[in-house]
């Protein structure tokens, strides 16, 4: 699968490819680019919201949901549970509970039916809890917390993975990662 | 020291381009006041990969709680919605969606450039709903045969009155045959396909298109940064004659004298204006004593993604090149004679041919959603539905009671809720359109009528509408307010019903034509 293609598929159906505009300014002597890195990609970043538990259930279902195949990054080599941890504790109070929950409710059910913790739990017993990933899509979100997170955390865990730098390092680099026009702050 | 300009303009996206485009090439000393900055494309725009944005492409949580367009690449374009709020009821979400900047809304837009028809012109003379426009499609002919070249408008004719021919660069592009397919069974069930209309060129907007030419002309003066917060009027006449404003940056105050004013602030902040410059002579808002002024609201509903659904043969990328690419439009079909449908009016939709499924409606994880999107990838046909919304009284906006920008400007309360015949619509679409792509063969992967929230369509349009009648509307058929003579509105504010097109090209007919006017009139010494 080809990156532009899984990213587009992600975005939506329909969404063109996204082609780099001609490029900017000519490089001279004086307009210099030097390549740079990315915080995350020389650094491990402090944990902020999810509990060691939490942390471990989210490390299993990044697991499940995306390994690595076919020469892609697993969403744990992409560093997605840490992203995540970074992105929920920014999030508005409705989806950090949805995902505290969620992320509990998996657990609890794991122990309750595995006496083991979603984390330790191998590829079949985690597919026992991660059903109702595999029933047919509806447009109103689940009614059932653990669906609903589910379906929530499918989509957020497959698209911090494809937009991750390791992501982008499997596809070819840079213009493998999907270079797009980013408008710079203006004033 | 303020300076003497003949007209000011207030807002530099379609409506307020095109006014400043004629205005000034007419020979007319325009001075356009628009609220955001001016961007150097050059230095404001830059390439990125989706890795090196801080949210990694997620955007900062919370930042955009109703422009779901926003992408962390563009999210520096849009308003700032903390600092531009607004209000609706508890649960009656409405998306406002906005960009503050010269070019407005032109710098981002889809481009899908569609006449109205007389089905939308003379709709209450067609099935009794709503009012009349006071113009008609042979009226407008003129105008918009010569928007369309400005703006390089591509699609093909069909001869159809719901869908009225152009002026256009022919696209004669081949179908693919997926497209064909669709077309045939689209055909069966009495069901139009064309291709899609759109300007072309790497930008079409006001910033490219328009204000280079208006400012080549050495008449017009445009000020970013100029927040107009009201409209001043002489107490004894009640015409406009002054603009007050603010800079973005400062706060600092400033007024501008105003002989004519041509607003094309954008359809809710025209009204939104208009119902802030109360006066002694106007006390229910500028130009408001039909009292419909903030009425009327509406917009075309949109249900994403209808009907998504596999091509069987380009599976695993097996089908041949010729099978998938390529888009296509419908045009309103339903109630152009007599039906018992459970509505009125109708709907139109965009049709794609190719790209993947959204993972999200595929039931599977892991390795197998691995697989299955790679056996997917290219082979989707997606449509979407884009439905009339009826203007209705009681959708309307109104200055919110304490509610104030962060510049003190009272904000909108706004007030929008789909009825019934949009909901009908709606779930007929999705019939049909499930019906034609089964017909073509296609695999329904997934179907759905829910529309996004009122306004998510950024084609909102009304509350301060043209109409024979000044009891029953604000402006007369030339843009002009009833009340006020030297006052025109040119957005789509101005719209007394939308169809299922797309707005902006009617936007930049009627300023056209509006600039026009006022043009003659001001040679005539009658306005
Ligand atoms: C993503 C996107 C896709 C779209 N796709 C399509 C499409 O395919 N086809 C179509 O027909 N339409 C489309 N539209 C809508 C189209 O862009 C608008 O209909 C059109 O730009 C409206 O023109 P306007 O002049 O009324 O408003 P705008 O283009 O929004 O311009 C209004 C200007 O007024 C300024 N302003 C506002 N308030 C004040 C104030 N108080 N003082 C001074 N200045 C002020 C604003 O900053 C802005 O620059 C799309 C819009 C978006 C955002």
């Amino acid at each position: 699968m080809k990156r532009r293609s899984a990213l587009g598929s992600l975005i939506g159906v329909g969404v063109a490819a996204q082609t780099p505009p001609s490029s900017n300014a000519p490089r001279t002597e004086d307009n210099v680019k030097l390549d740079t890195s990315t915080h995350e990609a020389v650094a491990d970043a402090k944990p902020k919201f999810f509990s060691e538990q939490q942390f471990k259930t989210l490390t299993r279902l990044c697991g499940a949901i995306l390994p690595a195949v076919n020469g892609r990054p697993s969403a744990n080599e992409a560093g997605v549970p840490e992203f995540l941890d970074f992105l929920l504790a920014e999030s508005p109070t409705a989806r950090q509970v949805l995902y505290s929950q969620g992320l509990d409710q998996l657990d609890v059910n794991a122990r309750q039916l595995h006496n083991k913790a979603f984390a330790s739990t191998n590829a079949a017993e985690a597919a026992e809890h991660l059903k109702p990933l595999t029933a047919k899509w509806t447009w109103a979100a689940p009614k059932d917390l653990l669906a609903k997170f589910l379906r929530d955390a499918k989509n957020d865990i497959l698209r911090a993975s494809m937009n991750s730098r390791a992501w982008a390092e499997a596809s070819g680099g840079r213009r493998g990662a999907g270079v797009n026009t980013y408008w710079e702050v203006i004033d | 020291m303020a300076k003497d300009y003949d007209v000011v303009i207030v807002g530099s996206g379609a409506s307020g381009g095109m006014a400043a485009y004629i205005l000034c090439k007419a020979g007319v000393k325009c001075l356009m006041l628009e609220a955001g900055p001016m961007a150097d494309l050059d230095r404001h725009k830059t390439l990125k990969a989706v890795y090196e944005l801080p949210y990694r492409g997620f955007n900062k949580p919370g930042r955009f709680p109703h422009i779901t367009q926003a992408s962390e690449f563009d999210a520096n374009m849009w308003i700032d919605e903390k600092a531009n709020p607004y209000s609706y009821p508890e649960n009656d979400p409405y998306y406002w969606v906005r960009i503050r900047m010269v070019g407005g809304k032109t710098l981002r837009w889809g481009r899908a450039s569609w006449r109205l028809s007389n089905y939308e012109f003379k709709c209450k003379d067609h099935d009794g709903f709503g009012e009349n426009w006071p113009v008609d499609l042979a009226e407008l002919s003129p105008f918009y045969d010569r928007v369309e070249p400005i703006f390089k408008v591509s699609g093909r004719n069909e001869g159809w009155a719901q869908m009225p021919d152009g002026k256009l660069i022919l696209d004669d592009s081949r179908d693919s045959t997926s497209i064909e397919r669709f077309k045939a069974a689209a055909a069966k069930l009495g069901v139009p396909t064309s291709k899609p209309r759109r300007s072309t060129g790497t930008l079409a907007s006001s910033v490219n298109l328009l204000l280079p030419e208006a400012l080549a002309t050495g008449n017009l003066t445009i000020v970013p940064n100029a927040i107009v917060r009201e409209i001043g009027v002489d107490s004894n006449t009640g015409l406009v004659n002054a603009v007050h404003f603010l800079d973005r940056r400062s706060k600092r105050e400033f007024s501008v004298p105003a002989k004519y004013l041509m607003l094309g602030a954008s359809t809710l902040e025209s009204t939104r204006l208009m119902l802030n410059s109360r006066s002694r002579i106007h006390p229910n808002g500028l130009a408001n004593s039909s009292g419909v002024l903030g009425h009327y609201l509406f917009d075309q509903f949109y249900v994403k993604n209808t009907v998504v659904a596999i091509v069987p043969e380009a599976r695993g990328g097996k089908g041949p090149r010729t099978l998938m690419g390529g888009a296509g439009y419908i045009p309103r079909f339903t109630n152009l004679k007599h039906t018992d449908l459970n509505f009125i009016r109708g709907y139109a939709y965009d049709f794609h041919s190719g790209g993947t499924p959204n993972a999200e409606l595929i039931p599977a994880y892991g390795e197998q959603l691995v697989k299955q999107l790679a056996d997917l990838q290219g082979a989707a046909f997606s449509m979407t539905t884009m439905g009339e919304g009826l203007p209705r009284y009681e959708n309307k906006v109104s200055i919110h009671p304490a509610l104030k920008d962060a510049w003190g400007i009272p904000c909108l309360h706004i007030e929008q809720k789909y009825t019934d015949n949009e909901f009908n619509m709606a779930k007929h679409a999705m019939e049909t359109g499930a019906a034609a792509m089964e017909g073509a063969g296609f695999e329904v992967l997934a179907k759905h009528w829910e529309m996004v929230p009122p306004g998510e369509s950024i084609h909102e349009l009304g509350t301060c509408r043209m109409g024979a009648d000044p009891k029953k509307s604000v402006l007369n058929k030339w843009n002009q307010a009833h009340d006020v003579k030297n006052l025109f509105v040119l957005d789509g504010s101005s719209f007394a019903s939308g169809g299922a097109q797309n707005p902006t090209l009617t936007i930049l007919a009627l300023t056209m034509r509006a600039s026009e006017y006022l043009i003659a009139q001001r040679k005539k010494g009658s306005v």
